[in-house]
């Protein structure tokens, strides 16, 4: 082979040549900028090998055969460490250790040492990896430091010990202990938005109707307060298996019709309760919304819902009021301008930013509604008292705080401080007040975080990015499995030990989950944007007429009414009500008439909640899988004393499911007896299991 | 997607115009002054995902680059580096994410992150790709990349590396994408070469590689396990066993040299010698348990990273064997040794405390209550003396992996069994198998890179996570040998749990396109004989041949199913004449002098060699499809099937059916047939009859025609 070197090169193309000089530089990550090609090749997560074998020598396998039941995981929230605390012995007669290690709990009461020589001992637990802070009490009276040992002082001077961090291999694991009898445990929550104006009109002489809106649909459709308490009374909810309901803002809306937000040119009336026109100077002075009824009715329905075991939370709007408000009129100063500081409006999306801060917490969602700004503090006192006397004059168990990431902080640690300062002592019995809040994000699980701690701010959020990842996983099933499994094990205990976040597959904002889980899906897998396209063009004329559909958001229910959280039902997904983006995802709820598979998704629906009811390890157990393939999911919860295995099957072929104990079960959905570790699961469905 | 390349004839003046143009057309590419503009891509399982890009360059600063977003739901991100290397990571809605289109996976703030190696962009590159050996050529793609100031290649050399000569390949400037390269046969079997590119400045870039021109895949590799030091001494003499089993025997490699000389693996089919280590190893005693004391004589206590154990011989021993071996077709992989270092290595001396370990290692042997098996696998030690090494400490992950590649670049290995895969995070073997086919074997597919990824029984996702295109080539598929174990051997688990774990594996990871090495035992467990004889558990004792006849029957039977099912069987040695063994040590007795072989011993060794030679000659039993005919706790019958060359072969064994079986067959199994091992004779129609009474009893059944009937 001879060398040939050609030296009369003559470009022809000049684009060519360009395109062929550009990114040169590698030989393996040259930019054409196309994207790579992801190996198709998932190695997975390798699963268990057992012990590794090179320096064992008998040839048997150490592991792999019939272990047993797995151990469940304790988060490590979880979980405690024992150590062993002393102090110096110096004539006392009685020394106790006190502190954070036990929780609020351990302040007011903490582990009496004992005497052991030259000093005092005393085994406590503490929290793994977490610090912890102590203080001894001498005598039964006298709080010492031990300074022989660290100490941190507190931001109002106060000395303590501190306690560094540990972790151990052997930990005790406690689940937050469950509140005494009789008082409400928001983990056993099942919360149903009842969407007042579309619910059942119980009084038709309070209907109202608003000139020039586009549409029925835009307009109030005359649901009620009274129309909540006859379904109420009639036990609608009891047999629905839920018991928290999730009430409209109750705050007088607007009678000015209104465009909608972000483009929308379609007019709209304030059906929804989120244009509140905010009139009296007074906070105190409730003004309640006039097409739903009048104060004692809405203080009746909250009596009524109580006397059935149902908790109410009220949806609460502050983020803006409505332009006719006097309040506005008279307080400039308690709004932000629509002015961006920098040459342009301050509406959201457009001068200013919808995500980033300060913007979201200033900019107005449209041009009628001015933004509340809580950092006057005139307006902030204003805007929480009136919260707090919506709490207080009802007797309500809790708020839905809309669109949250839009108010300033502030506004919402004074609301929790004169919650626990005037709300929860009125209560009889005290227990916690639950504010669930509201930020639309189905991804940044850090943005949602940031409002959640019971202790200050909200007890939980609805949870968007769980619900994309079941939606996705479960019921369009354009997501892999394990995908979904894998996330919602993560998921569990990112909030804290304490949140209570809300599950759901449907709300007000989404189109209806019914038309999600159809064979012919008529929206892609965007959950932020799909739906609204088609709320005013050609929407979907019914549900869809096939089984399957209803058999998904079965399966939908079905993980949320046997994991942790407080799950919610949009009102009408128990039937599968059909509706696009809002506002046709807000048709008024059909109540009679319904075809064979709305009553069988209703039954099923009940049929899950009752057998959650039964199950304390459904709502707090920590779960574990046992077996996962391509389309079927084995898990376990466990709570003390309670085991339950649930075996769901996303697949449209049915499956047998194997991994079941080999002891006497109880399937709970069909009610049969299971005695094999295998189990055949129907397409599309679930089977849960318990001990008989 | 093939690279596109470009080379500019030297000393072309471009006109004003296009030289405009260039300059326009790499605003967005990947040269500038500082550095080279590297490019990352992420596609997120959502869309919406918020998606921010962290690295080395700035200590991970949160909030990182943000990150464009297509339309088609990929984000991408540019940045210029440094020449060198980076780690960097995607934080997808606060989750630190990997980046899955590269290989390379490390630890750094206690998040899972990427490293990338960046070429440096002001020198030419060149890459191998597709190196393979046919009939009439050898072949292999050669991308060329120019440095980015677009000076052109000008030579493109072909240095064989066995004879020095060099061919230069005819560069052809219109010529766009991989260049075809063939060459013609070379007559050695194993044919390492070095691709040289040189650009107008004079400024080369190249890459070694090499291939074997007998065209074996992995499918066709038939291999042998030697433990060095009790193989055979020098000359090839018989060894005996120390009085202390744990201390050194003697063996040398001139031992081995002399028996592959002697043709003895030629006698086994073998082409792949797997040699456990030959590294430097600690010559003091320690504690091996029960009160015992032992030495390295196994080669898994290095005290070097580099040097050969002079009771194994010199540097000129290692080449003289591989040599030997490659004249005689037989390729030559070698153990290697990353998870730890024996406490006398100078490792542990000079890096105990700055983090290049996991501490201590009496503070966390595996399996003690401080740290069990299930939660400290990856940062557990072996015993108080082997020091682990902390593979997430970026320096001492980067010199183990050069020490361990360098014995490739040193010496013309043809590949690595490397020793205790899952003790180390994945990103270790990962990073000695991106090295390893870098350095000596780009685009080649004859470097087998065998990792130790013991398991117990059914762990098939476990061997699936180190395997495919950025892991592993191949692994030990020990799910197949518990079953195997568990049929033939101690018949305690059904014959269909053997074909089960066959179809169950390729499920797990046939999608890898690895070939797995089968065995029936290997220097950790109980020998094969032993367990089939079912002698005690003493691992010092060693017990005598086996006297039971059953046992034979056992060990029979093991190596017709090792030898005929998919995988490739690596042999270890002694298991051919049934060399009993009751553990570590005693399953590393030496090789007995032949002489001294029972009868029994010697018709095993023969009918294991009948077995290699079939399987070396017929593409059936080593490519061919399994196709299970019946399975049960008593019988397995399976065909295999390659429709390349239309060769087909039967399986029947049997244990202990106590029933008549009717066996379906499909027509390709049928016609006139010849039982190879038993040298009968049938003409099978659509169902085969096996008698209740057949008792151990296996057939390899080819048809009449076939020329492996006789091997």
């Amino acid at each position: 082979m001879h060398r040939s070197l050609i030296r009369s090169f003559l470009p022809a193309l000049p684009f060519a040549l360009a395109l062929a000089a550009c990114g040169d530089s590698t030989v393996n990550r040259r930019d054409d900028g196309v994207p790579p090609t992801p190996p198709s090749y998932d190695p997975g997560l390798g699963g268990s090998g057992g012990a590794y074998g090179s320096g064992s020598s008998v040839g048997n396998p150490s592991t792999g055969i019939d272990a047993g039941p797995p151990v469940p995981v304790c988060p490590d929230d979880y979980k405690g460490c024992t150590q062993t605390i002393t102090y110096p012995y110096g004539g006392e007669t009685s020394v106790e250790v006190r502190g954070s290690f036990g929780g609020d709990s351990t302040w007011q009461q903490g582990v009496a040492m004992q005497r052991n020589g030259s000093q005092w001992e005393a085994t406590i637990i503490v929290p793994y990896d977490r610090p912890a802070l102590m203080k001894f009490v001498v005598n039964g009276t006298e709080w010492r430091v031990d300074s022989t040992k660290p100490t941190q002082t507190d931001a109002s001077g106060n000395v303590n010990n501190l306690l560094a961090p540990v972790t151990c291999t052997t930990f005790v694991c406690t689940e937050p202990a469950p509140p005494p009898a009789g008082v409400f445990d928001w983990r056993d929550a099942v919360i149903y938005f009842a969407f007042v104006d579309r619910f059942v009109d119980g009084n038709p002489a309070n209907n109202c109707s608003v000139n020039g809106v586009s549409g029925a649909i835009a307009d109030y459709q005359g649901g009620d307060w009274a129309g909540i308490a006859q379904k109420i009374d009639a036990g609608y909810f009891n047999d629905l298996g839920v018991n928290t309901l999730w009430l409209t803002v109750p705050l007088d809306n607007t009678a000015e019709r209104g465009q909608g937000v972000g483009g929308d040119t379609k007019y709209y009336s304030g059906y929804h309760g989120y244009w509140p026109k905010v009139d009296s100077s007074d906070p105190a002075a409730l003004q309640p919304e006039s097409c739903f009824g009048t104060l004692d009715e809405l203080k009746g329905v909250v009596t009524k819902a109580h006397a059935k075991g149902l908790q109410v939370l009220f949806d609460y709007a502050m983020v803006h009021a409505h332009q006719s408000s006097a309040m506005v009129t008279q307080h400039r100063d308690w709004f932000w301008p629509n002015d961006n500081g920098r040459g342009g409006n301050c509406i959201c999306g457009q001068g200013c930013s919808w995500d980033t801060v300060p913007d979201r917490e200033r900019c107005w969602f449209t041009d009628y509604l001015p933004h509340w700004n809580y950092t006057n503090s005139a307006a902030r006192t204003y805007g929480v008292t009136n919260a707090i006397e919506w709490a207080k004059q009802t007797g309500i168990d809790g708020f839905r705080l809309d669109a949250i990431k839009h108010v300033d902080a502030s506004w919402l640690t004074e609301l929790r401080a004169r919650v626990q300062a005037e709300v929860v002592p009125r209560q009889s019995p005290a227990q916690r007040f639950y504010m669930v809040g509201e930020t639309f994000d189905f991804g940044n699980r850090d943005a949602i975080r940031a409002y959640v701690d019971p202790a200050t701010k909200l007890d939980g959020q609805f949870d968007f990015p769980a619900r994309r990842h079941i939606v996705e996983g479960l019921i369009m099933r354009t997501m892999r499995l394990s995908d979904m499994v894998a996330f919602l094990d993560g998921n569990e205990s990112f909030y804290g030990p304490q949140a209570v976040m809300s599950t759901f597959i449907g709300n007000h904002d989404l189109p209806r989950i019914i038309h999600l889980a159809a064979n012919s899906r008529m929206w892609g897998d965007n959950q932020y944007a799909d739906g609204k396209d088609r709320a005013w063009q050609s929407p979907p004329v019914t549900a869809p007429a096939e089984r399957e559909a209803y058999e998904r958001v079965a399966n939908g229910f079905a993980l949320l009414a046997t994991t942790k959280g407080a799950p919610l039902v949009y009102y009408g997904d128990e039937v599968g009500l059909a509706g696009a983006g809002d506002p046709d995802n807000r048709r008024f709820m059909t109540w009679s008439g319904l075809a064979p598979n709305q009553a069988w998704l209703r039954a099923r629906v009940s049929k899950l909640f009752a057998i959650r009811a039964a199950h304390p390890a459904m709502r707090r157990g920590t779960r574990q899988t046992v077996a996962l393939g391509n389309d079927t999911w084995l898990f376990r919860v466990s709570s003390a004393g309670d085991n339950v295995y649930v075996a769901i099957n996303r697949g449209d072929v049915d499956a047998t499911i194997t991994g079941l104990p080999s002891t006497a079960l109880r399937e709970l959905v069909e009610g049969t007896a299971q005695q094999s570790t295998q189990v055949l699961v129907p397409a599309r469905q679930v089977r849960i299991f318990a001990a008989p | 997607m093939p690279l596109k390349r470009f080379y500019a004839p030297e000393g072309l003046a471009l006109p004003a115009l296009f030289a405009a143009l260039l300059l326009a057309g790499c605003t967005h590419s990947s040269s500038s002054p500082e550095g080279c503009v590297e490019r990352f891509w992420i596609h997120p399982a959502d869309a919406l995902s918020s998606v921010e890009l962290v690295g080395s360059w700035d200590s991970f600063a949160r909030p990182g680059i943000a990150l464009t977003a297509r339309s088609d739901g990929w984000f991408t991100a540019e940045r210029a580096v440094s020449t060198g290397s980076m780690q960097y990571a995607f934080v997808v809605d606060g989750r630190w994410t990997r980046d899955i289109t590269e290989p390379l996976e490390e630890v750094a703030k206690g998040q899972p992150v990427t490293r990338r190696n960046v070429a440096d962009c002001h020198a030419p590159q060149l890459s191998l790709a597709s190196v393979r050996v046919d009939s009439a050529a050898l072949r292999f793609g050669v991308t060329l990349v120019g440095a980015s100031d677009g000076t052109p290649f000008v030579a493109l050399d072909v240095r064989d590396e066995g004879s020095g000569k060099t061919v230069s390949v005819a560069l052809d400037a219109t010529q766009r994408g991989t260049i075809d390269v063939a060459l013609p046969v070379p007559s050695a079997p194993r044919f390492a070469f070095t691709v040289t590119g040189t650009d107008a400045l004079g400024r080369r870039a190249s890459r070694r590689s090499f291939a074997w021109t007998d065209g074996h895949t992995d499918a066709d590799r038939i291999g042998y396990q030697v433990l060095p030091d009790r193989f055979r001494g020098p000359g090839g003499s018989p060894l005996s066993n120390p009085t202390n089993l744990a201390m050194r025997a003697g063996g040398t490699l001139s031992g081995v040299t002399a028996e592959l000389r002697r043709g003895t693996f030629d006698a086994l089919a073998v082409d792949t010698l797997w040699l456990m280590p030959l590294v430097q190893n600690t010559s003091n005693s320690f504690d091996i348990g029960d009160g015992a004391l032992g030495t390295g004589y196994h080669g898994y206590w290095a005290t070097s990273s580099s040097q050969v154990d002079a009771n194994l011989g010199t540097e000129a021993d290692v080449r003289e064997l591989l040599d030997v071996a490659h004249a005689r077709g037989i390729r030559v992989v070698l153990d290697v040794v990353p998870n730890h270092v024996h406490a006398e290595h100078p490792y542990w001396r000079d890096h105990r405390a700055d983090g290049w370990f996991h501490g201590d290692p009496g503070a966390c042997v595996c399996g003690s209550v401080a740290c069990p098996w299930e939660t400290s696998m990856e940062r557990c030690a072996f015993s108080a003396y082997l020091p682990d090494v902390n593979w997430d400490e970026p320096a001492a992950a980067d010199t183990v992996t050069a020490d361990t590649v360098n014995w490739l670049e040193r010496f013309p290995f043809d590949g690595l069994r490397i020793d205790a895969v899952p003790m180390m995070p994945r990103g270790a073997s990962r990073a000695i198998v991106a090295r390893a086919r870098d350095s000596v074997a780009q685009g080649s597919r004859d470097l087998l890179l065998l990792g130790e990824v013991f398991t117990g029984p059914g762990a098939y996702d476990k061997l699936r996570y180190y395997l495919g295109p950025f892991g592993l080539s191949s692994t030990f598929h020990f799910p197949l040998f518990w079953a195997l174990r568990g049929a033939f051997a101690d018949e305690t688990g059904p014959l269909s749990g053997v074909t089960d774990a066959v179809a169950q594996g390729a499920l797990a990871w046939g999608d890898s396109g690895a070939t797995l090495a089968t065995f029936a035992g290997n220097h950790d467990v109980s020998r094969l004989a032993s367990v089939a004889e079912r002698s005690g558990a003493d691992r010092f004792a060693l017990p005598p041949f086996a006297s039971d006849a059953r046992t034979w029957s056992r060990l029979r039977q093991t190596f017709v199913a090792l030898y005929t099912l998919p995988g490739f069987p690596m042999l270890y040695q002694g298991d051919e004449m049934g060399l009993p063994g009751t553990g570590d040590p005693s399953s590393r007795r030496v090789l007995p002098d032949r002489a001294d072989l029972p009868a029994d011993a010697l018709d095993l060794e023969r009918h294991v060699q009948a077995l290699a030679r079939l399987r070396r000659c017929s593409t059936a039993l080593r490519r061919g499809a399994l196709e299970v005919l019946h399975a049960s706790d008593e019988a397995l019958v399976f065909g295999r099937r390659d429709p390349a060359s239309n060769e087909a072969a039967l399986v029947v064994l049997t244990r202990m059916p106590n029933a008549v079986l009717h066996v379906p067959l499909p027509a390709a199994y049928g016609g006139s047939v010849r039982d190879v091992l038993q040298g009968t004779v049938a003409s099978l129609r659509d169902e085969l009859t096996i008698p209740s009474d057949a008792v151990r009893t296996f057939a390899i059944w080819l048809p009449s025609t076939s020329p492996c009937t006789a091997p």
